[in-house]
């Protein structure tokens, strides 16, 4: 092993320590608020596979979010499904779901593909909405977790190290594409897809094969929310903003990199949760007018600076 | 690349030290700090209930100023300012849950509660893991209180009134009686809940209860189902609705020719300033009924009966207090009375002293059963004539008779 691997493996394990042990420091608010944080550095990981290395602006990823967590919700309460059953099961029938639509709709491109995605978000909540009889409708449904059935709510502790996996997960994932070959085809299609498809990749299942793993990653988030949420209502699982939200944090962060999605997702987070808490009346406002600035300042991302800057000249270098 | 691994090594290091470091416990500010009690509420400030939030927050405030401009609460000898402190929940239930949580790690244990069931719900739960105390002003579903919890107390009638209290008053005063109803509602949890007891109480007086019709919360577009119950000729047209849906119930109707004999009824909607001035005449006669009405009865030291409580509302924002306010302000009153009879701050005597609560106030009575529900207050029926709210129900509040059928206006 290479002395850069090790040192490598004993920064991520660091990391990895403090993280699991920062619950034991904080109070449980603070733990809902790096829960959250976390949950968002997975989704918008998960969109900077689509999105951001592919370049196909899915504004549709929250559809993902919402069959992964009404899938959990409805095998646990109709099925009697425990929640570890349920969750890689709602994954991959919703990855299932996005081969399905992705073929078709990946023949989009530019902004007809993200209206199309848009529309796919919006006629899922309505679907939802109106199967009253399996999904409750509109009055929402409720995860099992007392009574003996279904999975006991596992805590704020136990949500806490849930989303970390997952973000581990989706930061894996991603790190693995960005290295691979599969990672430079993404990229080449970003750049150009008809050169890419000159040059020999295979764009159509290089295309669908992004969505279905963004799909699956974002069913997992979706899954796991519905279980730490208990009660679920299609307004807020199909909510467009959750998808605006991962495509702000992604842009700002640095599309088409690891790290950009990790900075973005924990800068955004962090500074929304200081605005709400300092000025409850004008955050929204002011959260609005530092995301323009963010953007209009840097166009290519934080990391993107802090790479030319030289500050981190490492995230080139690992092409991370 | 030898040169930057160990750079990457204190990178991580650092952020993790960072991270542990951020979060260390240290001093938090209690619920009672010196002479003031500390109230956390989240809040709608913006969002799908941005309005009826703000409503909601207006009336905390006036409950501050009021107690606070009358020398605080009396506790132990002593007299402690009253404050809240707001945050923004988005109106989301996630949000609201995170923010109660964010309350308790600033030792806040006493909590008013956010606008609406949805984020009423996830903020109980919160309350019952943590040890903390909700005064529910907004979130009347009847199956929150179904769970369990033994920590939030509800100053405003359940859901299953809104709609009984109408079938109710239409059975007293209407003549000719009528003889069938419907109900058409909204498929949120509050709304289907409305409509289930409202039916079960028409059958319970021998009204004919025609098959209802259920459509998506917030629908704009509600013509199929007038369609389908047009046909039954129904007598009187119950909707169980918010704003959106109960404007576009009237206004369809109208365009559709569904005009029954007797008349529509509304709940929610109807109170609101903006569904007489959507709906202009076609507003009148609607029937609604309202948590309060500044007929009620009843009388407290704070705020003086309900007239007081609207004249003094309107000296201090400019305008009328509407019902949104006044059980805000009522929740608040509660608030304050039991750390007034608990002598205390304590979470688990202000729970107890508002478990013994029984107390009459310019909302009405504020007791609770043993779910946290005040069932002994009762709902005001009022109709809209000539574009202004009139109380008609009960007989010892009505300001005017009820005009019928309500569909001549």
């Amino acid at each position: 092993m290479s002395r850069s691997a090790v040192a490598w493996a004993l920064g991520a394990a660091v990391v990895v320590a403090g993280m699991v042990l920062l619950p034991s420091q904080l109070y449980t608010g603070q733990v809902r608020v790096v829960t959250a944080v976390l949950m968002f550095v997975a989704l918008a990981q998960a969109w900077n596979i689509i999105g951001g290395f592919t370049g196909y602006a899915c504004f549709g990823q929250v559809a993902f979010f919402g069959i992964g967590g009404y899938a959990t919700a409805v095998l646990m309460e109709h099925a009697n499904w425990s929640f570890w059953a349920a969750l890689p099961v709602s994954a991959l029938g919703c990855a299932a779901f996005a081969t399905l639509i992705g073929l078709p709709l990946l023949r989009l491109r530019g902004h007809y593909f993200a209206i199309a995605t848009l529309g796919v978000a919006e006629g899922m909540r309505e679907v939802v909405t109106n199967l009253g009889w399996l999904t409750g409708g509109g009055a929402g449904i409720t995860v099992p977790t007392v009574g003996g059935r279904g999975t006991a709510w596992l805590g704020n502790d136990g949500f806490y190290l849930l989303f970390l996996t997952l973000a581990g997960l989706a930061v894996g994932v991603a790190t693995l594409i960005a290295r691979s070959r599969f990672g430079y085809g993404l990229r080449a299609i970003n750049q150009d897809e008809d050169a890419a498809a000159a040059a020999g990749v295979n764009t159509t299942r290089a295309k669908v094969l992004a969505l279905t793993i963004s799909a699956a990653i974002t069913a997992l988030v979706g899954s796991a929310y519905a279980f730490q949420q208990v009660t679920i209502y299609p307004q807020r699982l199909f909510d467009v903003d959750i998808t605006v939200i991962m495509i702000v944090m992604v842009v700002i962060g640095g599309a088409g990199t690891v790290l950009g999605p990790i900075v973005g997702a924990v800068g955004l987070q962090f500074v929304s949760e200081y605005l709400r808490q300092h000025y409850p009346q004008e955050h929204i406002l002011v959260l609005g007018a530092v995301i323009i600035l963010v953007v209009l300042l840097f166009p290519s991302g934080l990391t993107g600076v802090a790479g030319r800057t030289g500050l981190l000249d490492a995230i080139w270098a690992y092409r991370l | 690349m030898r040169s930057r691994a160990p750079r990457i090594l204190v990178a991580g290091a650092v952020l993790a030290l960072v991270l542990a470091g951020c979060g260390s416990k240290g001093t938090q500010n209690p619920t009672s700090t010196g002479d003031t009690v500390n109230l956390g509420a989240s809040m709608s400030l913006s969002g799908s209930l941005e309005k009826e939030g703000k409503l909601t927050q207006q009336g905390y405030d006036y409950c501050v100023s009021t107690v606070n401009a009358k020398g605080g609460i009396p506790v132990g000898g002593r007299s402690l300012r009253l404050h809240i402190d707001y945050q923004d929940d988005q109106s989301q239930p996630d949000t609201a849950g995170q923010l109660v949580d964010q309350f308790n790690d600033k030792g806040y244990k006493l909590i008013l509660g956010p606008y609406g069931s949805a984020t009423t719900g996830a903020a109980m739960a919160v309350v019952e893991r943590n040890g903390q105390v909700m005064v529910d002003s907004s979130g009347a579903d009847d199956t929150l209180f179904n769970r369990g919890y033994r920590r939030t107390f509800a100053v405003l009638s359940p859901a299953s009134v809104y709609a009984a209290s109408i079938v109710d008053a239409v059975n007293e005063l209407a003549t000719p009686k009528p003889r069938s109803i419907v109900f058409l509602s909204a498929d949120d949890g509050f709304s289907k809940t409305v409509a289930a007891a409202g039916e079960a109480r028409a059958k319970s007086l021998g009204l004919t209860v025609l098959p209802g019709q259920q459509f998506p919360a917030g629908a704009t577009d509600v013509s199929s189902a007038l369609t389908r119950i047009k046909s039954g000729k129904p007598e009187v047209i119950v909707g169980s609705v918010h704003l959106a849906e109960g404007i576009a119930i009237i206004k369809q109707a109208a365009e559709l020719a569904v005009t029954p004999t007797g008349g529509f009824a509304e709940t929610v909607a109807p109170p609101t300033p903006d569904f007489v001035t959507t709906l202009g005449t076609k507003a009148n006669g609607v029937l609604s009924s309202s948590q309060w009405v500044p007929e009620v009865k009843g009388s407290d030291a704070l705020f003086g009966t309900a007239t007081d409580y609207r004249n003094g509302f309107r000296t201090q924002f400019g305008q009328d207090p509407e019902y949104h306010n006044a059980e805000a302000t009522a929740a608040c009153l509660a608030m304050v009375l039991a750390v007034r009879n608990a002598g205390s701050t304590d979470p688990g005597k202000v729970r107890d002293a508002l478990a013994r609560l029984d107390e009459q106030s310019f909302f009405g009575a504020l007791k609770f059963n043993d779910r946290g529900e005040n069932v002994t207050k009762s709902m005001s029926v009022v109709q809209i004539q000539n574009g202004k709210l009139v109380t008609v129900w009960p007989a010892d509040q009505a300001a005017g008779r009820l005009i019928w059928p309500g569909t001549n206006g």
